[in-house]
């Protein structure tokens, strides 16, 4: 009987940045679950952002309910998991990159001031409307404000993106941003030894994220003082269809000049799909292939 | 699905000597070398001879490969040869001998392949079977051509038999139905896929022919998830296995638009490097991609 591996959010370990990207909203909500119960279990301080229904309290959220993580409720009433809602969210910060920083170093400085060893921030999708470049900066930065608070602090973060619920600018930004630690169904995607690494099932029906990804990735590598070329390690990939390979081409083949791609391991057969969907020059193996 | 040049025109010839198989064949050839066919007559020495001497200067723009450089129609990987036929700038015409010692079950197996899956190619083929071979031979050759070539010209072949494609489908012609199930868009695709892998390893296959199979059965289904809503499309799948020799993919899916038919390009032509033969029918009823691979 064939059976289908889906990624999880990562749970533990290293301080982390990590986006969740759901197709429907109960999927999400069964990942966000097993990640938020996880963390309970590890004895992490939960902040939890998400949306509340008019009148609602957050016992009432879906966190507390019977499709949320065991131990959540008992969590809301300890303190060890604090809910806030978005538009209390906004009206704390002003909407803006800073505020929001803001906001959440001084939740991870209080958590750590009252001795919870790590600290576990995660929100749902924003529903931003991303309708200009000023609003993506805006997202971009404030994402980076979490990858700074990664990296002075026992802090793990994850970003929940429901596809149903953000426009197509939002998924493609959302996606680009967190193109380092993404889990998304079949497909995931990290960082290692300086070398950006897809994992799973590269296929048609993700096949727009994974171009957003790649897109992050590229972009990304060109502001890195080890840049520009960004270093691809196929190893993970198990499966990448036409569609997929079309679009790594193509992003490789539109990049600035200067800018390559540069293959390491990973199946012979991607390398005989890569040429059957043509393969710019600006594709090149590594030099340890 | 090739543009301008047309699909496959698989004619049967039978004849009782070189002089007749000569003179039913050369009016094709001659029209094929007339619209710039490349053109292959892949006879015995003596055949050859008569054909050099009814094409005179003709002759010229013909290729006369040795029998022994090509599979017969019994082979494994016949489909995949006369795949590798096809050009996409100009039809190709191939005339072949049957051999006196080909299995006629095996013969058959193969010449309802290129009915089912390549009969999309700029290809004519003429498939000529002495009348003096094995009755189960002549038989199988009155059988898979849809038409004759007969010394008056292209006649309908009254003893033609389409293959069946649907149900109930005879095991030795694809094999038995080793996977069947349903899917509800691309998201159902990973599960296809693992199907996939599974029956194609179990019938044979290894390494990077299993990764081509589950590519070409993979871009299939994304193909017939497209005359739909991608991401709800229903589609069934189909993969029947004959161990050793084949591995036959059907998959159905809701019917395309008609404004979305017919632009000249060929939508199987990424997938056609990972695969013997494909063949895309759209009807009223729902669009049918099909796949072929040899073991």
């Amino acid at each position: 009987m064939a059976s289908v591996r889906f990624a999880e959010p990562p749970v533990g370990g290293d301080p982390r940045h990590t986006l969740l990207v759901a197709d429907a909203v109960d999927h999400g909500r069964r990942g966000t679950a097993a990640w938020v119960e996880r963390e309970l279990a590890h004895g992490s301080k939960v902040y939890y952002k998400g949306w509340l229904s008019d009148g609602r309290r957050p016992e009432q959220h879906w966190l507390a309910g019977p499709a949320g993580p065991r131990g959540a409720r008992d969590a809301l009433t300890s303190g060890q998991l604090e809910f806030l809602d978005f538009p209390t969210v906004v009206a704390r910060t002003g909407g803006t990159a800073d505020g929001v920083i803001a906001l959440f170093r001084d939740e991870v400085e209080r958590a750590l001031d009252d001795r919870w060893p790590t600290v576990a921030l995660s929100q749902e999708s924003p529903r931003l409307p991303m309708a200009d470049a000023a609003q993506v900066c805006d997202y971009a930065a404030w994402e980076a404000g979490f990858d700074v608070l990664t990296e002075r602090w026992p802090v793990r973060v994850l970003c929940q993106l429901t596809v149903p619920h953000e426009n197509d600018t939002a998924q493609w930004e959302t996606v680009a941003v967190h193109h380092r630690d993404l889990v998304d169904g079949v497909w995931s995607a990290g960082v290692g030894a300086g070398r950006w690494q897809p994992r799973g099932d590269l296929d048609a029906h993700v096949a727009r994220r994974f171009g957003a990804a790649v897109h992050g990735a590229l972009r990304a590598a060109r502001a890195h003082e080890d840049g520009p070329d960004l270093h691809l390690d196929l190893s993970a990939v198990d499966f990448m269809d036409v569609a997929c390979a079309e679009i790594l081409m193509l992003a490789a083949r539109s990049a600035p000049a200067g800018q390559q791609l540069v293959l390491h391991d990973g199946q012979r057969f991607l390398r005989r799909l890569f040429d059957a969907v043509g393969r710019p020059a600006s594709v090149r193996e590594s030099e340890d292939a | 699905m090739t543009g301008g040049l047309g699909g496959l025109v698989h004619l049967g010839l039978l004849y009782d000597a070189p002089d007749d198989l000569v003179a039913s064949a050369v009016p094709y050839v001659r029209r094929a070398i007339a619209d710039g066919d490349e053109v292959h007559l892949v006879v015995d020495r003596r055949t050859a001879r008569t054909f050099r001497e009814a094409l005179g200067g003709d002759a010229g723009g013909v290729v006369f490969p040795p029998p022994s450089s090509m599979l017969p129609p019994s082979a494994p990987g016949f489909p995949a040869t006369v795949q590798s036929w096809a050009r996409t700038d100009r039809r190709t015409t191939v005339l072949g001998q049957y051999p006196a010692t080909m299995p006629a079950p095996d013969c058959g197996f193969g010449e309802d392949a290129l009915n089912l899956v390549l009969r999309d190619l700029p290809l004519t083929l003429i498939c000529t079977c002495h009348r003096d071979l094995d009755p189960d031979l002549l038989a199988v050759a009155r059988r898979t051509h849809p038409h004759l070539a007969t010394p008056a010209g292209r006649v309908d072949n009254p003893d033609f038999r389409t293959p069946p494609t649907a149900d109930p489908v005879p095991a030795d012609l694809w094999g038995a139905v080793a996977v069947r199930l349903g899917v509800d868009g691309t998201a159902g695709l990973a599960e296809v896929r693992q199907y996939v892998a599974d029956v194609a390893e179990r019938a044979g296959l290894t390494g990077d022919a299993v990764r081509a199979a589950v590519l070409a059965v993979h871009e299939a289904a994304v193909l017939a998830c497209r005359s739909g809503d991608p991401e709800r499309a229903a589609l069934v799948v189909e993969v029947r296995a004959r161990p050793g020799h084949t591995l036959f993919s059907e998959i159905v899916g809701p019917p395309a638009p008609a404004e979305s038919l017919g632009d000249g390009a060929d939508p199987l032509a990424h997938l056609r490097p990972f695969c013997a033969g494909a063949h895309l029918h759209d009807g009223p009823d729902g669009r049918a991609v099909r796949v072929l691979t040899t073991i």
